[in-house]
């Protein structure tokens, strides 16, 4: 089974709950929050810089929750101190949208998984959205009557199937997710229309590739950007020391390809991918 | 264009000659209790296709070429097509530059089979249009037509495990046109086989006979005249269809995951397509994928699978029609679709459509309200 990082998982799962997705509760949807900005910078009044993960927002309640998702179980002191400086007015200079800027109010949330809550809780006070397997169970004062009412009763999960596909992967995921991904990439890249004179293992190429499966890819900063892109590059270099890998991708390049070259590239992208789940057993190990 | 026929589409001056053009593609209409005989050549017929590349000028690809020429009238083209011997000619309306009507009234079986070619080519960014079962219902309830038939096509082989094994595979093919045709209808989806009810064609009548026309709409974008002459009702009926069509492509599109401008602000946005396999569950999750994501028609999809649970995958696909990625998470009951923005929305209905024809027809997709 292939898992993305704790992190990508929490970032999908609370973004589910700004949705209406099929089998994921959308109780933070229901209250009309949306899942406005990812990952973006938010400067504070004295100029300190925050990045939480979501900042969903609902222009119903005029409230927004800055989520701070935390896959480990150690708090960074200045990060957690800078939260607490946080105003609803930054979220709003950063890009929150709402028609009442002056109403509206805000929370910073910790979105954390069962298994390291205990750890985080006893460093952080501030409300908690907590995923288990059974249960999503939240705690604190969400500053909004409405919020911290529904969120109140834990919500069942039963039957639920997480979501995987709100947000795709980040620099923290492993080397088996990652090249998951960037196969599906260099497949669109390689397809995509109109046809043009391409070249795989460039590095445009692999920025290229960024843009196609990412789809905040506007959104993303620049550091991040190029350590994505260089982790790209990274998974494409690999690939193409395949040599059915480097002789099909020449194939669909030149545009000679058929139903049965596309069923062999996607054999051969799936056998990478298992290499790379073994490559990062082996590193795990030693 | 080595075809050596003699080009007769004319370059019509002005929309009259035009619609003059088209009825005479129209043979004489037939009488009441007469049937038209299968494979007849002189009917007017019109396809729908999408690009989002634009038509180009000339076509080349995998045993066509074409060649596009103006007539007087800005928005009507004429393309001239060359397969296998067979010399044949359409007009090309391309007054919408995305979804484009191809007018002509040369044999089904040729006409057809270059639509098939050129749709699956990969040079070219051509797809048909895909109108599922509630949207076939609801052209035929449109202002001004008349439900009068629908054909049924469903095959349950495609997500067999052994395709060929002995054992029973529901099939299902049904023609009912004429009056006893809601009767019918009524009877079939209300019966035990009403699974298997994916329609492929509904029978539409436009207008009083004898000005009206009586049209096949099938479930690729495709509309055989088959009685009456009135081209202004046919042509009525192929924009109704092909407003409502890529209205539902636009919102698809709309609805894809990914960064948008409100106010000045950079917002992120999107949501899923949920389908739900209420009626019948994926037996074997596993081949469901290989089969759905094999790269050929009529899905089009490639797709890399990981098992992230029991019974559940993810998939990261990608639509061979256009080169976009889309995002699904597979269980038995049911699948979460995302689309990245820039990916063609046609995607997401095409494979609506065909999961109706090929795995269940009672599978719902809540944006479509199917």
């Amino acid at each position: 089974m292939m898992h993305a990082s704790p992190h990508t998982r929490l970032m999908n799962k609370f973004i589910g709950l700004c949705k209406n997705t099929i089998e994921w509760p959308n109780t933070l949807r229901h209250l009309g929050y949306e899942a406005q900005l990812i990952e973006q910078e938010v400067s504070l009044e004295s100029a300190a810089k925050v990045n939480p993960d979501v900042i969903a927002v609902s222009k119903k309640l005029l409230h927004a929750i800055a989520a701070e998702c935390k896959s480990g179980s150690h708090v960074d002191g200045g990060q957690y101190s800078r939260y607490k400086q946080l105003k609803a007015k930054d979220l709003y200079y950063a890009g929150a949208d709402v028609h009442a800027p002056d109403q509206l109010t805000h929370v910073v949330c910790y979105v954390d998984d069962e298994s390291n809550h205990a750890s985080l809780v006893r460093h952080v006070d501030m409300p908690f959205i907590t995923f288990g397997t059974d249960y999503i169970r939240s705690t604190g004062d969400f500053n909004n009557q409405k919020t911290t009412q529904k969120l109140r009763e834990p919500i069942p999960l039963t039957n639920a199937n997480e979501p995987t596909v709100f947000y795709p992967f980040s620099p923290n995921d492993g080397d088996e997710f990652v090249m998951h991904h960037v196969l599906a990439g260099v497949s669109a890249y390689l397809t995509k229309k109109p046809r043009r004179p391409i070249k795989v293992t460039d590095i445009s190429t692999a920025n290229e590739v960024l843009q196609l499966i990412h789809p905040y890819y506007k959104k993303i900063s620049t550091k991040h950007k190029k350590d994505l892109t260089l982790r790209i590059k990274k998974s494409i270099d690999v690939a193409m020391a395949n040599k059915k890998f480097r002789e099909q991708v020449a194939k669909i390049e030149s545009g000679e390809w058929g139903t049965s070259t596309m069923q062999s590239f996607n054999d051969t992208c799936e056998s990478i991918v298992d290499d790379a789940r073994r490559q990062e057993r082996i590193t795990d190990f030693s | 264009m080595t075809a050596s026929k003699e080009w007769l589409l004319p370059k019509v001056q002005n929309r009259k000659e035009f619609i003059d053009c088209l009825e005479n593609m129209i043979s004489q209409p037939l009488h009441d209790g007469e049937e038209s005989s299968r494979g007849r050549p002189r009917e007017l017929k019109t396809y729908i296709i999408e690009s989002d590349g634009g038509f180009p000028q000339c076509l080349t690809c995998d045993g066509i070429s074409g060649e596009v020429s103006d007539t007087g009238l800005d928005n009507m083209k004429i393309l001239r097509m060359s397969h296998a011997g067979n010399a044949l000619e359409f007009f090309l309306d391309v007054s919408d530059k995305r979804f484009f009507a191809l007018h002509t009234n040369e044999k089904s079986e040729d006409t057809n089979k270059v639509i098939e070619m050129l749709t699956e080519d990969h040079n070219h960014s051509f797809d048909n249009t895909w109108f599922h079962s509630a949207m076939l219902k609801r052209f035929s309830k449109k202002r001004g037509n008349l439900f009068k038939g629908f054909g049924v096509s469903y095959t349950g082989n495609t997500f067999a495990p052994k395709p060929n094994s002995d054992s029973d595979i529901e099939d299902l093919s049904l023609n009912i046109n004429g009056s006893l045709a809601s009767d019918v209808q009524k009877l079939v989806e209300e019966s035990s086989v009403g699974r298997a009810i994916a329609y492929n064609t509904v029978r539409i009548l436009r207008g009083e006979p004898p000005n009206s026309i009586q049209d096949d709409v099938h479930n690729n974008g495709y509309f055989a005249v088959k009685r009456g002459k009135s081209v202004q009702d046919h042509l009525r009926l192929v924009d109704l269809c092909k407003e409502e069509y890529s209205n539902a492509v636009y919102n698809v599109e709309n609805s894809s995951v990914g960064v948008k401008e409100v106010g000045g602000k950079t917002l992120v946005d999107g949501d899923s397509f949920d389908f739900e396999f209420k009626n019948k569950t994926i037996e074997d999750v596993e081949l469901f994928i290989s089969k759905m994501f094999n790269s050929a028609k009529p899905f089009r999809l490639w797709g890399l699978k990981s098992k992230i649970d029991t019974d559940y995958y993810k998939v990261t696909a990608v639509d061979l029609h256009a080169g976009g990625t889309i995002h699904f998470d597979i269980a038995k009951d049911m699948m979460r679709v995302v689309l990245y923005k820039g990916t063609c929305g046609n995607t997401i209905l095409r494979l609506f459509t065909n999961l109706q024809i090929h795995f269940d027809s009672k599978i719902t997709c809540r944006q479509f309200n199917g």
